[in-house]
């Protein structure tokens, strides 16, 4: 009996699953990298012009764009002394035939929303954030948040005054404050691959690894090193142990991250 | 131990759970209630699917999130999500490949802690429906106050004055961690305290689905 043989790319179409597993167990991932090791990222702080903060996010061939408009507003009925974030996530077509369901807006607790208030009870900033996802090669999620948080931090708000009499919101352009951040935070995303006799970790997975994996880790943490997120959603069980190991790698590439932005700011000032 | 929370439960104590098979009448029914939260589960298949959602070696879940009041939203798209992919580990989905296996999950009241409520009654609704699993759910949400103490199974009042608010959801066999969703800011430790205090917590909740399910194969249901 002959066995048959196929080119390489036969089967990684004609058996996904396996394809990635014969790499895996040679601890290495279909792209050259290792399990631990995240994708190329690079930050572009301020690239569009005519909103109020914006920043170019790519994590490997993931690139995602985030603008933000400030406009004034009435605040909230429950929340009179806080303004507010509406984030808006565009997956179109053009980026991928694959549809997700946006990331929920729990991120909009980062903003301390006190400082969005111009006027008690009478008139908030209320900021539009959308993040418009312009190639999808997976992990789309890392990409939207770290761009959100960079858009923010790159945030110029005119000084506005509540005009009483008039019922007015008057600002001035050459006063431009930045936000006033609480905490930064960052994400880390584990795909969970199920190998039959072990379990394999994938850091920051692509489109490919996405789609044959059994379960995703989203962990977001800050500077202080504590997190504001674990999310998973419930395709394999995992122990805690394995929940620390992923948290211990969250915080490096927390680091990471920061580091980028911070360079990246740092490159923005000299120009 | 006496303690100043809304209700004067315990600080690691879950509210009474009620459950209620054969609710209304499909393939598989059941209302799960939390104290005043209640959420009510109804399973359609193993049914005939659209040509389109079809899958050659499995079957296929729908899930469908329906809030107390409103239109569902992006909330109710995310607990549809979770719910999909949890139902999909446990659900053995290749013993009816070419088919529909439909999940409706009504929200009759929501006082806290609902995506739990809405895993519980799904599990149940699922046995009720004698549809074959590999293992079954369970879920706990807790929240972690300003000065730390971690509450149990919260109420809505004590979710809108928390930190930060986790539900976990467990296997029964292993009592692992399957599906976990916190927001807020909290430190490893505090995180896995919680995680303990849930486990704990998911125990009494298994308990309870064991004795239900004692009474009502004892009266003939």
């Amino acid at each position: 009996m002959s066995t048959q043989t196929y080119e390489a790319e036969t089967f990684r179409k004609l058996q996904p699953q396996e394809y990635l597993r014969k790499f895996l167990l040679k601890e290495v991932r279909p792209d050259g990298r290792e399990l631990k090791q995240f994708r190329q990222t690079t930050v572009n702080l301020g690239c569009i012009s005519t909103t109020n903060g914006s920043s170019l996010v790519r994590v490997g061939n993931t690139t995602v764009v985030c603008g933000i408009k400030a406009e004034v507003s009435i605040p909230r009925q429950t929340s009179i002394k806080e303004g507010y974030l509406v984030p808006n996530v565009e997956l179109s077509p053009m980026c991928s035939p694959k549809f997700k369901p946006g990331p929920p807006s729990e991120h909009a607790q980062v903003l301390n929303l006190n400082t969005l208030c111009i006027h008690e009870g009478a008139a908030v900033w209320v900021l539009y954030a959308d993040i418009v996802c312009v190639n999808y090669d997976g992990n789309v999620f890392d990409a939207c948040v770290i761009g959100l948080i960079t858009a923010l931090s790159n945030v110029k708000l005119p000084k506005a005054t509540f005009i009483e009499e008039e019922g007015l919101v008057k600002a001035t352009e050459e006063l431009l404050i930045p936000l006033n951040l609480s905490r930064l935070p960052y994400p880390a995303t584990f795909s969970i691959f199920d190998g039959g006799h072990r379990q394999y970790f994938l850091v920051d997975p692509t489109e490919v690894e996405e789609s044959v994996a059994h379960e995703v880790i989203t962990i977001i943490c800050d500077e202080a090193g504590q997190i504001c997120t674990v999310w998973k959603v419930g395709g394999i069980s995992c122990t805690p142990k394995h929940l620390k190991k992923c948290i211990s790698i969250a915080r490096e590439r927390y680091a990471e991250i920061a580091a980028i932005v911070e360079n990246e700011e740092k490159s923005n000032q000299i120009k | 131990m006496s303690s100043n929370r809304v209700d004067k439960r315990k600080f690691t104590e879950i509210r009474p759970i009620s459950i209620e098979q054969n609710y209304v009448n499909k393939d598989g029914s059941a209302l799960f209630k939390f104290g005043d939260s209640a959420v009510l589960c109804s399973i359609n298949g193993p049914t005939e699917v659209k040509v389109r959602d079809e899958k050659l070696d499995k079957a296929t879940i729908d899930v469908s999130f329906k809030p107390w009041i409103g239109s569902p939203g992006t909330n109710e798209k995310t607990h549809e999500l979770v719910l999909r992919s949890t139902l999909e580990s446990i659900i053995q989905t290749n013993l009816h490949p070419r088919t529909l296996i439909q999940v409706v999950c009504q929200v009759l009241m929501d006082d806290g802690s609902i995506l739990a409520t809405a895993i519980n009654a799904t599990t149940m609704a699922l046995i009720n429906a004698g549809i074959s699993m590999r293992d079954i759910v369970v879920a706990v949400s807790c929240v972690i106050c300003k000065d730390g103490t971690i509450l149990i199974d919260p109420k809505v009042q004590e979710i809108e004055e928390n930190q930060s608010f986790h539900t976990f959801a467990f296997n029964k066999v292993s009592l692992n961690l399957l599906f976990c969703e916190s927001f807020g800011v909290f430190t490893e430790q505090q995180y896995f305290d919680c995680y303990e205090l849930s486990k704990t917590a998911a125990q009494e909740v298994i308990n309870e689905i064991h004795n239900t399910i004692k009474n009502n194969i004892a009266n003939g249901r």
